[in-house]
């Protein structure tokens, strides 16, 4: 069927310049104006802005540790409506469903889940699978579990270290890896309480770099797409940009992601108190093009940080509001859950999110500073139209930044930052870019043979109201949003990296397992026959 | 649906009889739930379809375990970290050591943490209970066999906060065993406490974690549950992540909504309140007496015993005549299962869906 959607705006600086044109759609694809083909279905989109679909790269949407969340906080997610006829449960507060309903409602059509623990993989894709309309991703969390801090203590070499990460991303089936604290985690477990880039992991006798460096390598050799995706250690500390600096510097070069870098842009006063480090960040990036990070912006109201970073977590607990928290020691990492509110009557809090939109204005590119909230830990994604808002229109910021604590307006920049982000920025950041990032080459953009999933938008002033409620949206060339709203229930896929490996790494990972939980490496698989008759998967290559 | 081999449909007038019973309904309850992922999937949709409330037979996993992770939090771990880590196993009840034995799940101490050093092993308040299969360096330590565990915890709390503990029972300990015990805990690198929800309350089960919390001031501790029957977490897991919600879940006002008291199964058949039951037991548990005071539609395992219900249909076991996802209890986490010896049996998955289509069909 060929679609046509016509006369609108089309926001799409990979293909070009911004122009007024019609974009077709053919069995889920992006096609070339037809010549003599029928049109099946137009849908004017005069005064209208075409996009791709959003594509986030960092967003806990689901999982173990997601759910814990759920369990922890009924109080937070109590639902009062009844959904629409025939999609049950899309009012179901914090939901999978809701989660994909309400993605696609603002033109988000890819999302990636950050921390899938490779002993936890079932549950994850079970939750993702469930997550309706939008595609959906997950990176395999590595770099603290026992089997590898072993293979590194026992200095093995770089085909075996190489192999087995292959493995745990191919049978987690991820789609890409993810490093979370490297060694913090480990450390904790045997009682340490903070950890640095150059501590060691006890009884391992490896360091937090070491890990990091043997990792990057890995990714390299096995040709994955996605940079390694880091939390890097001292979330939250001030004076973190320099773990931040030296983290970029033991990269030498290579590529590398940071997660939510804003937890990690606070500078400290004469005093050591919290100032933004902000500056100091971009200068960073600025400096290192192999560099990309999300930014993890802090909104405010109440929610829930949720993390594999046990160590932070614990600190983290003694500040949790409503007062519980869970921590799991799992396997590996495991995770930790800890309610939080941020308030805007704390000078922290309003601090946190001034830095996040620092970030978000020194940026040297768009490609490289993507827009996340760390979801749901810095805020909801659903708070995206706001964040966007916040970086296109400067009156909207001084409106925000008017009952901001002097304490806090002291430390931060912001007020002095005159940039307002375009609508190619936006397509960049929140589209392009993180299609790029993740080797999702089909998707981000409106060249021929994309992806069809398209956003289309009411050109409006207030940018909150245009991106909070997508006009039409497109997934895989099927209407599945009109006026804000999700019109049914679709199924997506879960993308997914089949990387090579010695077949000898099945036998040593099944007697690891084997000897760790005393049940096959079976029981860790995520086979397709979970799934019965649903399709849920789509491999993506390596890029070697 | 998992299914490893082609299912044989259920059959039609069964299906049809089920979905009369339930369609016009107008408060039906959907009990039991011991059965696969997608057997609570169908579960799901079809409560939300029918305005069901919905519920799962493993009462303790729900309203003493989960109910004080959602009151004041908990610290956890699982089977096989405990196995290879824990220097000390705390078994708090009587339920805890008997779980111990029957899976034997810590029998061995494990081997993967070299550093672990000797691994202890303690009883608070498990009567004349002691571990048989639990791996332990020299003899297992015990306090409190003459007294509740609520009131063990307790002294031991007050004991390691430096609080003063009022006059003792005399067939309880003395205060310096309690405070053996409590050194005994500080001194753990990696304690590992062992309850059984099914034998405390809530209460107790939360004071259980305020003592973990207080250890982790200055070592590490935490908790292990013994993991539900009928595959409660798996349910209660689908049921979140589906709903946002544990159960039990009402559906009746076309939004899930949660409540122990209000969407508690028996109560609703009891009280009169429900009018319609359908029974999911494939993996237990049996039909209970009380199901008998409202027409019951029951999917049972092939071989069950004859039972009580108006309709019955039998359907397959996932894992044994059919493949399908549960949880493993040993690193608490979901695994797909082959079947052992595959039969064409239908799925309760596929029964609840062609139940959900015949109403929808009948539907006006």
């Amino acid at each position: 069927m060929m679609i046509r959607l016509k006369g609108g705006r089309v926001v799409d600086p990979v293909s070009g310049a911004t122009t007024v044109r019609d974009v077709y759609l053919k069995d889920g694809r992006i096609v070339a104006a037809p010549t003599g083909e029928t049109i099946d279905e137009t849908y004017d989109c005069t005064g209208k802005i075409v996009m791709a679909g959003g594509v986030d790269v960092h967003s806990h949407i689901a999982g173990g540790n997601v759910t814990m969340s759920r369990l922890l906080l009924p109080e937070l997610h109590v639902s009062e409506a009844p959904g629409a006829e025939g999609m049950p449960f899309s009012t179901a507060k914090w939901s999978g469903w809701e989660i994909g309903r309400l993605y696609a409602e603002m033109g988000f059509t890819t999302v990636v889940e950050p921390a899938l623990a490779p002993s936890q993989a079932m549950q994850t894709h079970l939750e993702l699978a469930d997550i309706p309309i939008i595609d959906r991703g997950a990176l395999t969390v590595v770099g603290n579990d026992d089997h590898f801090l072993s293979l590194l203590r026992d200095r093995e070499g770089a085909a075996a270290l190489r192999d087995s990460i292959a493995w745990l991303v191919t049978q987690s089936r991820g789609l890409g890896i993810k490093v979370i604290n490297a060694g913090g985690p480990a450390a904790f477990h045997s009682g340490l309480r903070t950890f640095d880039l150059d501590d060691v992991v006890p009884h391992y006798g490896v360091s937090s770099r070491q890990i990091v460096q043997t990792l990057l390598t890995a990714a390299a050799d096995i040709g994955i797409p996605h940079p390694l995706h880091v939390h890097a250690n001292n979330l939250g500390v001030p004076g973190a940009p320099k773990t931040i600096a030296d983290t970029i510097a033991a990269a030498e070069g290579r590529p590398l992601h940071f997660a939510h870098i804003q937890f990690y842009s606070y500078g400290k006063d004469a005093e050591g108190g919290m100032t933004s480090g902000a500056e100091a960040i971009a200068r960073s990036l600025a400096d290192a093009p192999n560099i990309t990070c999300d930014v993890g912006q802090v909104m405010f109201g109440p929610t829930v940080t949720i993390s594999l970073d046990l160590m932070k977590q614990w600190q983290g607990a003694a500040y949790a509001s409503p007062k519980k928290f869970s921590l799991t020691d799992g396997d590996a990492e495991g995770g930790g859950v800890v309610p939080l509110v941020y308030k805007k009557t704390n000078w922290v809090n309003q601090l946190q999110w001034a830095i996040g939109l620092e970030l978000f204005l020194l940026s040297p590119d768009p490609w490289r500073v993507l827009m996340t909230t760390d979801h749901p830990n810095g805020g909801s994604f659903t708070t995206y139209p706001q964040i966007i808002h916040l970086l296109m229109d400067r009156g909207e910021r001084e409106r925000w930044m008017e009952k901001m604590p002097e304490k806090a307006k002291e430390r931060t920049g912001l007020a002095d930052l005159t940039r307002e982000y375009t609508l190619e920025e936006i397509a960049i950041m929140t589209r392009a870019a993180p299609a790029k990032l993740l080797g999702l080459f089909d998707r981000g953009h409106l060249k021929e043979g994309a992806v069809a999933d398209v956003a289309v938008y009411d050109d409006l002033a207030d940018k909150s109201a245009m991106f909070g409620s997508a006009a039409l949206v497109f997934k895989d060339g099927r209407l599945v949003v009109r006026d804000g709203r999700a019109l049914g229930w679709v199924h997506s896929k879960t993308s997914i990296l089949s990387a090579d490996y010695d077949s000898q790494m099945d036998r040593r990972m099944g007697d690891y397992i084997t000897d760790r939980y005393g049940v096959g490496p079976s029981a860790f698989s995520v086979p397709q026959a979970a799934f019965g008759d649903r399709d849920v998967f789509e491999a993506v290559p390596c890029l070697k | 649906m998992s299914h490893d081999t082609p299912a044989r449909p259920a059959d039609p007038q069964a299906i049809a009889r089920a979905a009369d019973i339930l369609g016009k309904a107008r408060n039906p309850v959907i009990a039991g739930l011991g059965c696969d992922v997608d057997g609570v999937r169908a579960a799901l949709q079809l409560a939300a379809r029918i305005g069901a409330a919905i519920d799962h037979c493993s009462i303790a996993h729900e309203r003493v375990e989960l109910r004080t992770l959602a009151d004041s939090g908990v610290m956890n771990t699982t089977v096989s970290e405990a196995r290879h880590r824990a220097d000390l196993i705390v078994l708090a009840g009587a339920g805890a050591v008997a779980w111990a034995d029957h899976g034997k799940a810590l029998a061995d101490g494990g081997g993967l943490y070299s550093w672990r050093g000797d691994r202890g092993v303690l009883c608070l308040a498990t009567g004349e209970a002691r571990p048989a299969h639990v791996a332990v360096n020299g003899d297992v330590a015990t306090l409190g066999d003459g007294l509740p565990l609520h009131r063990i915890v307790s002294l031991i709390r007050a004991r390691l906060g430096g609080r003063p503990i009022g006059p003792l029972p005399s067939n309880g300990p003395s205060a310096e065993a309690i405070d053996a015990v409590a050194l005994q805990m500080k001194s753990a690198s990696f304690g590992v406490i062992v309850v059984d929800p099914e034998e405390v309350d809530h209460v107790t089960f939360d004071a259980i974690q305020g003592l973990i919390k207080d250890l982790n001031a200055e070592t590490r501790f935490t908790s292990l549950s013994v993991p539900a029957k009928h595959h409660g977490r798996g349910a209660n897991l689908v049921s979140a992540w589906t709903t946002g919600d544990r159960l039990p879940v009402g559906m009746g006002r076309g939004y899930p909504e949660q409540d122990d008291w209000r969407f508690d199964a028996e109560r609703l058949v009891t009280s009169g309140e429900a009018d319609a039951l359908l029974w999911i037991g494939v993996l237990g548990g049996d039909l209970p007496a009380w199901s008998g005071r409202v027409p019951t539609v029951a999917l049972i395992h092939h071989g069950a015993k004859a039972n009580t219900a108006d309709v019955s249909v039998e359907v397959g076991v996932p894992g044994v005549t059919h493949g399908g996802v549960l949880t493993d209890s040993i690193r608490d986490g979901f695994t797909y299962l082959e079947a052992k010896s595959p039969q064409p049996l239908p799925t309760v998955a596929s029964v609840v869906a062609a139940i959900e289509a015949a109403i929808a069909g009948a539907a006006p």
